[in-house]
């Protein structure tokens, strides 16, 4: 249907008012704010979002502070950006999302005030909103303890802590139904609790696909399914453990509902819940520091029972030289914390003060099972010296509550005096007890030092390539010098040798085509045979011709063929019939095209 | 036409201009090849010895010091394989506890530098704060005969050797038949252990245990351990065969097995 004039002028301005209110709203900046819930418990964090469209560079939130509520932000925020096209019109909206959680400290009616933003100038805010708290009566339905095993553990000994999170079972007498351990643990929050350091253990669980075990106890006659996250505890002070922030939150059941799941699976589900929140008791755990009293001088810091077991390696040695000792410590109350056990300091043990030099520094040790093991260098700087002394071992024994010493067995030790000349002051063939002592103390342990940039810089770093521009040089050269004149000369016999096959050859062909006598046929021909076969020339017979060619390797029948030939020449001489020249050209073209022992050069 | 006399000189004399500027090359790629940035090696001096500075009262912030000069020193090694950056890196990966890289790293500078007795005893240093459970693994034949020349340095074998093979040819040349053989015949040798030691270079078999792993009969985890215990970082063995994911070691004459290969420091 045709437009009218008016429609044809109305529809362009209406379309073009309409692109520009949306190009308006989308570019219009606004801030708002979302709710969780405008109920809420004590202790019962609220999640509020904040949502800031279309302000890129904004400063805030900014929110004041409420007597009795806990604002706080959490980490991160969203960001979201949408592009729009209207009318080839390009409209880009851009939305900032930020978190927070308002956490009730006690109960009553609040006002959270409005979150504000400040922004080119302009200050945008949010409506404020009203929050009721009361108080959660979590009742029975829920508490949680942490328990030590042992209960009083001693700083420096290893035990186990363990989060008891103990929830009602629940039984919708209605449908008949009692949640198991599984559904009641589904039920706990994780994202809203918090765990503190039973947060790894809980970690390693999830990473597994596992769940804290839950068994069925009774409590106050009341039926309860208690989970239990256990984590290692070594604990470095005396005191209450501090276990972090452990709060447990979870949705209580409060009735349960059957229906069809979108798979028209008949299934039970969760109609109405209530969420519950606790903090965990610590349940009579005692932290203490062994006693002071009675405390040996060398002990450091190990608490448990331990046997010792030393070994050494050499036992026959010269004054001065090394002897490695291996301290085994085995832990045989297996509550020891052996990660941080120390080993035995020789150095203050007054057994080493005579004849042996000890290293000060405190010896590294592996753990081995529920033993550590170290290593430690001494010295012995006598050959007077006859064993080890035993190594005493103090220890802090907390199930009899008083300290312990283990000594190991004295190793027999055979030193041999030193073969390092003992140099005198005095020049005295006696050393003169008064005088200070000339011979040098090495000292065990340490690092020489680094090398310096010259000392680097002088270092030469050989490479295969350097090798061979090195050495093959002079080793061609020597190889040349060496057999270079015996290869000329036999290059310049085989050129010799070749001109002169040519030259008989030719020779032949001019006798061949000359109407020349058979004798001068015979000549040039026997000639080009001692040529062929490298023989002198003169005195060169038929015989000799044969016998070399059949040494030489050519062919039999070449061989009887030029012998015949020669005989007919020789007849000729005597008036007897001339063979035919091209008998012996082809002869010829034979032998040339022969390659042989001694004829290889042709 | 020219006499063999003749053409003989003619190439000896242009032979021996044309190698005399060829012996100057080793010298020239010598001088010119793994030139060491000079800042960048105070600065990883300046860590390690910042390190040592507060070794005794801040025990932690040395130690990401010496882990800043070794991580210094390494990067140093893209462009000096010199056997001191080795031997620098090495100390501070020991100062920094880092005792099962340290070792493998002063055997890389130990195969660069045989014979060093700075290498030698900041290596055993190294040994000494390690557990061993097994006795080290003997040398191989090849390493052993190493021994005998290494206390020679291959660059100086090198240009021994290449002097001597020079004093041969000019023998030769002179006529001096009875100095040829010996001068020819001690260069050669000297030359072979330099080729023997080249070859060689990109062949290591030693290893490092990086982190105490268990040795095991087969290269993966179903099959049965060989010791009780597992093998103690700092453990050395040598290396027989390497298969995807798992590389098999000798701990010692009588102990060898499969071990993860990330949990071993090949040293190059």
């Amino acid at each position: 249907m045709p437009m009218s004039i008016r429609d044809s002028i109305l529809v362009p301005i209406a379309t073009a008012m309409l692109a520009l209110a949306c190009s308006l709203a989308a570019w219009a900046q606004s801030v708002s704010v979302q709710v969780s819930s405008q109920t809420a418990y004590v202790d019962e964090p609220v999640r509020v979002g904040v949502t800031i469209e279309n302000a890129r560079d904004f400063e805030g939130p900014f929110i004041g502070e409420v007597d009795g509520l806990e604002i706080r932000r959490l980490p991160g925020e969203q960001n979201f950006s949408s592009t729009t096209r209207i009318n080839g019109r390009i409209t880009e909206k851009v939305t900032v999302g930020i978190g927070y959680e308002i956490i009730p400290k006690r109960a009553g009616t609040f006002v959270v005030p409005a979150f504000t933003i400040q922004h080119e100038g302009k200050e945008l805010a949010t409506k404020p909103f009203r929050l009721e708290v009361t108080v959660s009566e979590v009742g029975d339905l829920m508490r949680a303890t942490v328990r030590c095993n042992p209960s009083t553990i001693y700083v420096g000994q290893a035990g186990t802590l363990a989060l008891e999170i103990a929830v009602k079972r629940y039984r919708d007498d209605r449908l008949g139904i009692t949640l198991d351990e599984a559904s009641l643990w589904s039920l706990v929050n994780d994202d809203a609790s918090t765990w503190g350091m039973f947060g790894p253990a809980l970690q390693k669980l999830r990473s597994e696909n596992r769940r804290p075990r839950g068994e069925i106890r009774m409590i106050d006659d009341v039926e309860y399914v208690v989970y239990t996250i256990e984590r290692p505890f070594d604990p470095i002070a005396a005191g209450p453990p501090a276990i972090g922030d452990v709060r447990v939150r979870m949705e209580y059941p409060l009735r349960l509902t059957r229906g069809n799941d979108v798979f028209f699976e008949n299934r039970v589900s969760l109609a109405e819940s209530r969420p519950v929140s606790v903090r965990p008791l610590l349940d009579d755990v005692t932290v203490l520091a062994p006693p002071e009293g009675g405390r040996p001088a060398s002990w450091n810091g190990a608490v448990g029972r331990f046997k010792l077991d030393v070994a050494a390696k050499p036992v026959d040695v010269a004054v001065g030289d090394p002897i490695t000792l291996t301290i085994r410590i085995t832990d045989t109350s297996g509550t020891a914390g052996l990660e941080g056990l120390q080993a035995p300091t020789l150095a203050d043990q007054r057994t080493f003060d005579e004849g042996f030099r000890v290293s000060k520094e405190a010896a590294a040790g592996v753990v081995e099972g529920r033993a550590k093991i170290f290593t430690q260098s001494i010295r012995a700087t006598s050959d007077a010296v006859t064993t080890i002394p035993p190594i005493e071992f103090s220890f802090f024994d907390p199930s009899a509550g008083e300290y312990r010493t283990a000594r190991s067995e004295p190793l027999p030790l055979r030193v041999r005096p030193s073969s390092v000349a003992r140099a005198n002051i005095d020049g005295a063939d006696e050393p003169d007890s008064a005088a200070p002592s000339a011979v040098a103390s090495p000292v065990a342990g340490g690092l020489v030092a680094n090398f310096s940039l010259a000392e680097i810089a002088r270092e030469r770093v050989l490479a295969p390539l350097d090798l061979a521009i090195a050495i093959v040089p002079p080793l061609a050269l020597l190889v040349w010098l060496a057999a270079g004149p015996a290869l000329l000369r036999s290059l310049s016999r085989g050129d010799a040798a070749k001109r002169r096959i040519r030259e008989a050859r030719s020779a032949l062909e001019r006798s061949l085509e000359s109407d020349g006598s058979s004798e001068a046929r015979e000549r040039t021909l026997l000639a080009y045979l001692a040529a062929r076969v490298h023989a002198d020339g003169a005195g060169f017979s038929r015989g000799d011709a044969i016998d070399r060619l059949r040494a030489a390797g050519f062919a039999g029948d070449d061989v009887a063929r030029c012998e015949r030939l020669l005989r007919e020449l020789e007849r000729a001489r005597y008036g007897g019939a001339a063979p035919d020249p091209g008998a012996i050209r082809e002869l010829v073209d034979q032998l040339d095209r022969t390659t042989t022992v001694a004829g290889g050069a042709r | 036409m020219r006499r063999p006399a003749t053409t003989f000189a003619v190439l000896t004399a242009l032979g021996i201009a044309v190698l005399a500027i060829q012996f100057l090359l080793p010298l020239i790629a010598w001088s010119g090849r793994g030139k060491i940035d000079a800042g960048a090696f105070d600065r990883a001096e300046a860590s390690y010895a910042a390190g040592l500075a507060m070794r005794a009262e801040r025990p932690d912030d040395a130690r990401a010091k010496f882990l800043e000069s070794a991580s210094q020193f390494e990067s140093l090694l893209a462009t000096s394989d010199a056997a001191g950056i080795h031997f620098n890196r090495a100390n501070a990966l020991l100062e920094a506890g880092r005792t099962s890289e340290a070792i493998a790293a002063y055997l890389a500078a130990e195969r660069r530098l045989p014979g060093d007795a700075s290498i030698e005893a900041n290596l055993a240093e190294a040994r000494s704060r390690v557990v061993r459970v097994t006795d080290r693994p003997e040398p191989g034949i090849l390493e052993r005969t190493q021994r005998l020349w290494s206390p020679i340095g291959p660059a100086t074998r090198t240009i021994v050797a290449a002097l001597l093979l020079w004093g041969a040819a000019l023998g030769a040349a002179l006529g001096l038949r009875r100095a040829v053989v010996p001068l020819a015949a001690l260069g050669l040798g000297l030359a072979a252990t330099c080729a023997v030691d080249a070859l060689s270079a990109g062949e290591s078999t030693a290893a490092v245990v990086a982190r105490e792993a268990v040795l095991r009969k087969g290269n993966g985890e179903g099959f049965e351990p060989v010791l009780a215990e597992p093998l103690p970082a700092g453990t050395e063995c040598r290396v027989i065969e390497a298969r995807p994911g798992w590389i098999e070691v000798r701990c010692s004459a009588k102990v060898i097995g499969w071990l993860r290969e990330d949990a071993v420091i090949q040293v190059r």
